[in-house]
């Protein structure tokens, strides 16, 4: 079961998810990521309250990240998440070290960039 | 096949089948320890793994059998039983066998591997799978080192794996593949994103993610595409990394890239004239994905890391070298310690001083040069009594006897050599012991004494010596049944007032044996005075205590080294002798009021204990008149004291042992030779043989 509420305060929309982001909630959570990313020029994903997350449900925030790049908006991920979120990040290899993103597009970053691994660079 | 690589997996394998073997007898006292399993079967997984990967076939596939087993020990279907031990210690001298090479392949009956095969076989439940994995494995195991892709018995794996779009409606979850491989060792997971649409176009229940993996394990290539068992294998690469590159040095990303497939040579080359930093530019110039470049990062960062680690491990840890080399390092360091005496010499007679502080520096150099060539020849004592563990397992249950055995001081070392003559003088012993000492337990209990008897070795460091003591809580040796034995044998007269000493030293006997039957064991008499001899060649000597119905002790003192001695060089005319400084108690003066005190007897009053003594000169023959200050070296034999007088005492000396020839070996007295710093030969005493020999004569 998952729960999308969208709110709007003072320019800065957020998109509250809770519940399970699982495959079987997969197009109600595209449906979300679209119409949240059409009402606003910045907005912050909050996973604070996400229970479970797959595969499907991270390709899905990427998209949206990749669609807010291709638009010039700004898509974010909240800075608090829950402990199911990050392992689900962790189990799939969703995290990024290097600067720059997917799209190779003028100071755009990854939606998964950690700044902490950020240090390879240094080893090139 | 090399045959160096082959080499060492034989030695590897022989250390592994050391453990084994003590891994079950562990095993048969505590059959419920899991851990005991789980080595047990980690043994033979090695076993097999490496033996085919070296073109030991024959064991890989009867090893196999075993492995089988013991995974349904480990997952608790088969219970460890006295069978089982049994079995899995025959299998160890089937495959010990088999290591050895044909000669002893063909002492083996050839029905033996597959009797203990079939009896495996029948181990298992009727409906159960045969095979944890493939009976040969095709790629390289665990901790046998291999020359491409190894990390120290580990492996390092690139896999690539990118479901199709229809991969989540199949019911694939890539997340439980990648934990499942995670298992196996090590895992770096890098993500491909680059081929996620945009929102806009994105088909929610499509997969368009796939991953770069590194991982490092010590599974082969079968066991890691095991985890992708149901994914069609265009989705799957896993590839085998090589860590070094072609001139041996730890590869650089761009050759990681190329290697991967993921950049063109050429592009590389072009690219590398720039001057900023390459994974930068690759990534700016927009010929490798971000996500590739950072894949590849981390697979260096991995192997470097690895490296780190076991360089830092290999400084701790230790190198295998051939104990040939060895035996060569140690001749070098004998004519080292040779020539060093020659200089010392040449600088004391030509009394130049710049020459004598070299000569010093020499011989302080030269000294420690010996004591660290014979440190590293040593060897802990433990691996050889772990062996006898096996011997009296197998021998109480041949006779029918409960013993116990314990064990202390494994740690103490010995020369390789030492430890590897001790072997047969000490198996001889425990069997004696077994044998006749140790009482049927219904006896035991009779007597007042727990069921399970108890044989007790140690080992002990004192000096330039160590002590191996054998002590069993047996029926002790029969004094009267002894000397009634000698008696009857003509070793001693019936008259003859013989200490306790003395008469258990009559066991060693040539043909003495006080068995009333003959055994498989023991029982022939042709055994304690081949161990004593034995011992005897190793320079040592062998004490025996016992107290009826208590048990014995028997105290076998082993030089350290065979190689290199301390002495005491002593002339008589021209002539040069050793003593084994360790036989050597004092050194004094022989006076003529000295002798006049004796009225003719050889024997001289130190702090008014009578001790007698040996001219020498007059033992082996040598002309001249002896030195008007004769001098007596006392020595130590088995606890009697006994001196020999010498013209003169030259002083301390490092002795490198070298052979008699064979003309000379029967010559009684005379141990081995040295070379003395003047180039002439100086003989190596044999002094409890000297002192036997004249106890001989006087009783003749």
């Amino acid at each position: 079961m998952l729960e999308c509420s969208f709110t709007l305060k003072d320019q800065e929309a957020t998109l509250r998810l809770a519940g399970s982001a699982t495959i079987d909630a997969s197009h109600e959570l595209r449906d979300a990521l679209v119409d949240a990313t059409a009402r606003c020029q910045t907005l912050i994903i909050d996973v604070a309250l996400v229970e479970a997350i797959d595969v499907s449900g991270l390709q899905l925030l990427c998209a949206a990240h990749k669609s807010a790049m291709l638009h010039y908006k700004c898509l974010c991920l909240g800075k608090e998440r829950s402990d199911a979120f990050n392992a689900a990040i962790r189990d799939a290899g969703y995290h990024c070290s290097l600067p720059g993103s997917c799209l190779t597009l003028e100071g755009q970053t990854c939606l998964w960039f950690q700044p902490e691994a950020a240090g390879n660079w240094e080893v090139l | 096949m090399n045959d160096l690589h082959r080499e060492a997996f034989r030695e590897e394998a022989y250390e592994t089948l050391g453990l084994l073997e003590t891994a079950l007898l562990e095993l048969e006292d505590e059959p419920d320890n899991g851990d005991l399993v789980g080595r047990v079967f980690r043994y033979m997984h090695t076993i097999k793994g490496s033996g085919a990967m070296f073109g030991f076939d024959d064991i890989a596939s009867f090893t196999h059998e075993i492995e089988t087993v013991f995974d349904l020990v480990r997952s608790g279907k088969i219970a460890v039983s006295r069978e089982l031990i049994n079995l899995t210690l025959r299998a160890r001298d089937c495959i010990r066998l088999m290591l050895d090479g044909p000669d002893s392949a063909e002492a083996l009956q050839r029905s033996e591997p597959e009797a203990v095969a079939e009896s495996f076989r029948r181990l298992l439940p009727s409906n159960c799978d045969q095979a944890p994995s493939n009976p040969v494995p095709a790629a390289p195991a665990p901790q046998i080192p291999a020359p491409k892709g190894s990390l120290g018995g580990l492996l390092a794996y690139r896999i690539r794996f990118s479901p199709g779009n229809g991969a989540f409606l199949a019911g694939t979850n890539p997340v439980l593949l990648i934990k499942e491989l995670g298992k196996l060792g090590s895992l770096t997971v890098t993500v491909n994103t680059d081929h996620i649409p945009a929102l806009e176009e994105i088909d929610p229940e499509h997969c368009f993610t796939s991953w770069d993996m590194v991982l490092v394990s010590g599974c082969d290539m079968a066991q890691v595409q095991d985890v992708f068992v149901f994914v069609d294998q265009d989705e799957l690469s896993v590839q085998l990394i090589e860590e070094w590159d072609e001139d041996g040095h730890d590869k650089r990303l761009g050759e990681i890239l190329v290697e991967r497939g993921d950049l063109d040579p050429q592009q590389l080359e072009e690219v590398l004239g720039a001057r900023k930093k390459l994974g930068e530019m690759l990534v700016e110039s927009g010929l490798v994905p971000r996500h590739l470049v950072e894949s590849a990062l981390v697979e260096q960062q991995q192997i470097k890391e690895i490296h780190k680690a076991r360089s830092s491990q290999e400084k701790q840890g230790s190198i295998r070298v051939p104990s040939e080399r060895l035996d060569h390092l140690v001749n070098l360091v004998g004519e080292q310690v040779t020539v060093q005496a020659r200089l010392s010499q040449l600088a004391l007679s030509e009394q130049i001083p710049e020459l004598a502080l070299i000569a010093e520096e020499v011989a302080r150099l030269t000294a420690d040069l010996r004591e660290s060539t014979l440190k590293i020849r040593m060897l802990p004592i433990g691996a050889t009594f772990n062996n006898f563990r096996r011997l009296v397992r197998d021998l109480s249950l041949e006779l029918g006897k409960e013993v116990e055995m314990t064990t202390a001081g494994e740690e103490t070392e010995l020369d390789k050599t030492v430890i590897e003559k001790l072997n047969d003088p000490l198996v001889h012993m425990i069997r004696n012991c077994i044998d006749h000492a140790i009482e049927l337990p219904e006896l035991r209990i009779a007597r007042g004494k727990p069921r399970q008897g108890k044989v007790h070795l140690a080992a002990l460091h004192s000096g330039d010596s160590v002590y191996i003591t054998i002590k069993d809580d047996g029926a002790g040796l029969n004094r009267e049944a002894i000397f009634a034995k000698a008696i009857e044998k003509d070793l001693v007269s019936a008259e003859a007032q013989l200490t306790d000493k003395e008469i258990f030293a009559l066991i060693f006997a040539p043909g003495f044996s006080t068995a009333q039957a003959v055994t498989s064991v023991s029982g022939r008499g042709v055994g304690m005075d081949v161990v004593k001899r034995s011992i005897e060649e190793l320079r040592g000597s062998i004490d025996i205590k016992s107290e009826q119905g208590a048990g014995t002790v028997i105290t076998v003192r082993i030089p350290l080294t065979l190689a290199i001695i301390e002495s005491l060089l002593v002339e008589i005319g021209m002539d040069h002798f050793l003593f084994p400084l360790s036989q050597v108690e004092e050194c004094m003066f022989l006076t003529d009021a000295d002798v006049a005190k004796a009225h003719g007897r050889q024997v001289v009053s130190v702090r008014d204990r009578i001790i007698p003594y040996i001219r020498l000169r007059s033992r082996f023959a040598l002309s001249g008149a002896p030195s008007q200050f004769e001098q007596l070296v006392i020595t130590d034999v088995d606890g009697e004291k006994i001196g020999f007088v010498v013209d003169n005492i030259v002083g301390q000396h490092q002795t490198v042992i070298k052979a008699l020839g064979s003309a000379y070996q029967d010559v009684e007295g005379i141990s081995g030779a040295t070379i003395l710093g003047d180039g002439s030969v100086g003989l190596i005493l044999d002094v409890p043989k000297l002192y036997h020999a004249e106890q001989e004569a006087d009783q003749a």
